[in-house]
């Protein structure tokens, strides 16, 4: 009688259990089985013909194309973007010697272009919060990598690699130049480029307990500390420093509505990107930049639209919405009453996720109950009773879990 | 009074019936011998008896107490060996003895290595480089030296020589008898049942042919010269 | 009567302990002296470079230490108990059969423990020394999954031994697997830190499953 008591508590938990690791492992099995790579237009703001042009891919094919649905040879494509087919347009001697009325300077060509990409991955994921400061004169072409890190929690500390001990004398010279230029501990963000493979360094830049950002480099061995001076109104969620050849930004700043604003190196002034704020842990922002437009690509979850922005004072200019082409509906992948998902395209953590597709599902889950009750329509209906609740939750996660362990339900 | 009592036990296994209604009981102080063909449901009976079995119905009372949830205080009294005298192979005779003796108050180490001074095993010898035999006397040194009021002993003579099956018997027996212990016991061998056994109850495919005395059997099969030709004849030879 | 369960364990599975604890020490010194010449080759600032900015984890060769040993441990204890139904023995004790169990089921997950905490501690105080203290964190973020995947295996091997029916050790063999890969999805570095007490959860349920197995004994299953 206790045996039989401890029993049925024993045998909930290992369907509850089995129940959850199908949850997990049937969905994520019927997408490897399934899935599709997806296959958005990309488009790109033609700084001569001012409108969108598209590369669309097909099944088995793509085609050239713009916004009023003519179509293109790669040739012509090519003279619609040069500022993206720059070096094959020279090579074929077809470069225009002026675009948009500026003459076609190849240099200031190459040093304008560059591409950007926010992932919410980079910035959701575990991470030693140590960094290395860089001397920003060097006088060197190469950047070396210091002796040491830093850390910022209330204070600034320099731990040497060698001896892994604090260098007391650079962390207090440092200390207060921080606090004396403003900076209230602890440092809630530290962003910057942490490697010597880049064009040049630029410091980090820190967000501070009070929301305040300040620029921190290395400059002839010793520090230079500036408050950046954020309009206060701006709720600063995190920033992303860059290196860009043209060295007209710092970096790309994030507000806490997800609103994406550059941050110049004209005296630090704050440009509004003239897209709409975006949702940070779930979408992927690419910007490809050239001298006249940045083409700001806004992906997420199934969605993508490209924006056209004005190089030079950041504002919207167009946009055009991107379908992918492989989204194909199966009614089957509504037999999943919930998914359970451990890992995520958006971070790197390991944790459980919970999806639920219950209106639709529960249809498939009565039938679960129904087939249950009729493979065991010889049972005692007082055994059926909570197999069948759990099966009409849990669909068909349930009703394997049951059908597994049926010798002791029953 | 029964130190064994089973009432109205039903057995399948599947479809298969191994009995139904079995009803039959042990004194205190007898040896009872179960003796049937293979497949009739002997250790079916053992394990019921023993908790390792859920009968379909019925139940079966060791000292009172339901055998399917045993007190601790039940199990001390009972000897189990189990069929091929299953032990700790990973021990050798000091070993497995300083083990068990923990478990039981009564342990009566005298008794085990007395037992055990008969074997021709040295003390770090462990059970898995033992003989058939050797093993099986360990088994019945252990469950001497625990004392216990009953001992439920199945398929006691599997896998020894007639040497061995001779000294168990003879062992047992007197053990039994001095200290006045309830025996339960099953065996093939019918020859070794006949030395031992007070009782026995034969079982047949889903049934009791016979429960009583060895004395009244042998009285009532006079034809057959002996207990095991009664037991085939009554039986059936296949 | 504790020590005795203990005793016994012990003699069935020295040499299974002893075995893990001799491949700890070998692995241990492995990955100490590959530490060392990553440091002479490459040198210190190179390496805490690659760990702080490429996310790698210096003791990755740890990883399936902790499982294996899990697994060898739970089928040297528990295989033999099951072989010839000796597991009828320790029920037949003259003690409650979950107890009998629970000791049983202590004893390894004890010395399990006992092995990983040593050897979490010697990594623990390695790193300490040559590296800071935000690499301590790190690092036992990163291998708590791995060493819980012990103990969890440890379990979910009693829980399949100890079945008495080879169609349900081949279910409950199914639903091991998935468990045990909860603990082992990625070796980035403190990925598992948002889930330390489900992991840890997951590991106190599946210590009751091995008395579902011993009831189904029981009952003749």
């Amino acid at each position: 009688m206790v045996n039989s008591k401890i029993m049925k508590k024993l045998i909930v938990i290992v369907v509850f259990m089995t129940t959850m690791i199908l949850s997990w492992i049937l969905p994520d099995l019927y997408k490897t089985a399934t899935d599709e790579a997806p296959e958005y237009p990309l488009s790109f703001y033609s700084s001569v013909a001012d409108k969108f042009c598209s590369f669309v891919f097909t099944d088995d094919d793509f085609y050239r194309t713009d916004v009023d649905g003519n179509r293109f040879t790669q040739q012509q494509f090519d003279s619609l973007l040069p500022m993206i087919y720059t070096n094959q347009l020279v090579y074929d001697g077809k470069m225009p010697k002026k675009v948009r009325g500026v003459d076609v300077d190849l240099q200031k060509i190459r040093i304008s272009n560059f591409s950007y990409r926010y992932k919410p991955k980079a910035y959701q994921k575990p991470s030693i919060k140590l960094y290395p400061l860089f001397e920003s004169m060097s006088a060197r072409v190469d950047l070396s990598t210091p002796d040491d890190v830093f850390r910022i929690s209330d204070k600034i500390e320099f731990i040497d690699i060698e001896s892994n001990t604090v260098n007391s004398e650079k962390s207090v010279q440092y200390n207060k130049a921080l606090y004396n230029s403003g900076f209230s501990g602890p440092a809630k963000r530290i962003a910057g480029i942490p490697s010597a493979r880049k064009n040049y360094d630029e410091g980090y830049f820190i967000i501070d307990s009070n929301n305040a950002l300040f620029h921190m480099k290395c400059v002839n061995g010793k520090p230079f500390i500036r408050n950046v001076n954020i309009d206060k109104s701006i709720n600063i969620e995190c920033f992303e420093a860059t290196d860009y050849p043209n060295r007209e930004s710092y970096g790309f700043l994030f507000d806490s509505s997800g609103q994406m604003y550059v941050l110049t190196t004209e005296g630090y002034n704050l440009q509004k990107l003239g897209i709409p704020p975006i949702d940070m842990k779930n979408t992927v922002v690419t910007v490809m930049a050239n001298m006249f437009f940045w083409n700001v690509m806004v992906k997420v979850n199934n969605s993508k639209t490209t924006y056209a922005i004005d190089a030079r004072t950041k504002k919207y200019v167009d946009s055009i919405e991107s379908i992918n082409a492989n989204i194909v509906y199966h009614w089957i992948e509504n037999i999943f009453p919930f998914i359970i998902k451990l890992t995520s395209n958006n971070d790197e953590y390991i944790k459980p996720r919970f999806m639920t597709n219950y209106p639709v599902a529960f249809l498939f889950n009565i039938f679960f109950v129904l087939t249950y009750l009729c493979i065991f329509r010889r049972n005692r209906l007082s055994n059926k009773i909570l197999p069948s609740l759990w099966i009409c939750i849990t669909g068909i996660y349930g009703f394997i879990a049951c059908l597994l362990f049926k010798s002791d339900i029953n | 009074m029964n130190i064994i009592e089973c009432n109205n036990l039903t057995h399948y296994y599947g479809d298969r019936c191994i009995y139904e209604n079995l009803n039959f009981s042990v004194e205190q102080g007898k040896i009872v011998g179960l003796l049937g063909k293979n497949g009739t449901g002997k250790t079916t009976t053992i394990n019921i008896l023993n908790g390792f079995l859920k009968p379909q119905s019925g139940n079966c009372k060791i000292f009172g107490e339901d055998s399917s949830s045993l007190s601790p205080e039940a199990k001390s009294k009972i000897g189990l060996l189990i069929e091929g005298h299953v032990q700790y192979a990973f021990m050798n005779i000091e070993q497995i003895e300083k083990y068990y003796s923990a478990f039981f108050p009564d342990w009566k180490r005298e008794a085990y290595y007395e037992l055990m001074s008969k074997l021709k095993v040295t003390p770090k010898q462990k059970l898995s480089k033992m003989s058939c035999g050797q093993r099986s006397q360990v088994a019945l040194g252990l469950i001497l030296a625990q004392n216990p009021e009953l001992l439920i002993l199945d398929d006691f003579s599997m896998g020894l020589d007639p040497g061995y099956r001779l000294l168990f018997v003879d062992y047992l027996k007197e053990y039994a008898t001095a200290e006045n212990k309830t025996v339960f016991v099953t065996s093939h061998i019918i020859q070794d049942m006949e030395r031992l056994i007070d009782e026995l109850i034969i079982l047949d495919y889903g049934k009791i042919l016979v429960q009583e005395s060895v004395g009244e059997f042998m009285e009532t099969h006079k034809s057959y010269e002996s207990l095991e030709k009664a037991f085939i004849g009554l039986t059936g030879k296949y | 009567m504790f020590k005795s369960v203990l005793y016994k364990e012990w003699i069935k599975t020295k040499w299974y302990v002893i075995g893990i604890c001799v491949v700890s020490i070998l692995l241990h010194a492995y990955m100490f002296m590959k530490l060392g010449r990553s440091i002479r080759f490459a040198g210190m600032v190179h390496l805490w470079d690659v760990i702080i900015n490429k996310d790698q984890f210096i003791f990755r060769e740890i990883k399936l230490f902790p499982l294996i040993s899990g697994i060898v441990l739970g089928i040297a204890q528990f295989v033999p108990e099951i072989y010839q139904k000796r597991l009828k023995l320790a029920l037949h004790l003259p003690l409650p059969s979950f107890r009998i169990i629970s000791w049983n089921v202590l004893y390894g997950a004890i010395t399990l423990a006992l092995v990983y905490v040593i050897s979490i501690a010697i990594l623990i105080t390695y790193i300490r020394l040559y590296f800071a203290i935000e690499f301590v964190e790190s690092a036992f973020l990163t291998i708590l999954p791995w060493y819980l995947a012990g103990i969890v295996s440890y379990f979910l091997v009693a829980w399949i031994c100890l079945e008495p029916r080879w169609n349900r050790r081949i279910i409950n063999t199914i639903i091991s697997i998935p468990i045990l890969c909860t603990y082992m999805i990625t070796a980035l570095p403190a990925a598992y830190s948002s889930c330390v007490i489900l992991i840890l959860s997951i590991a106190i349920v599946v210590m009751f499953f091995v008395y579902i197995s011993v009831i189904r004994f029981k009952d003749g299953k």
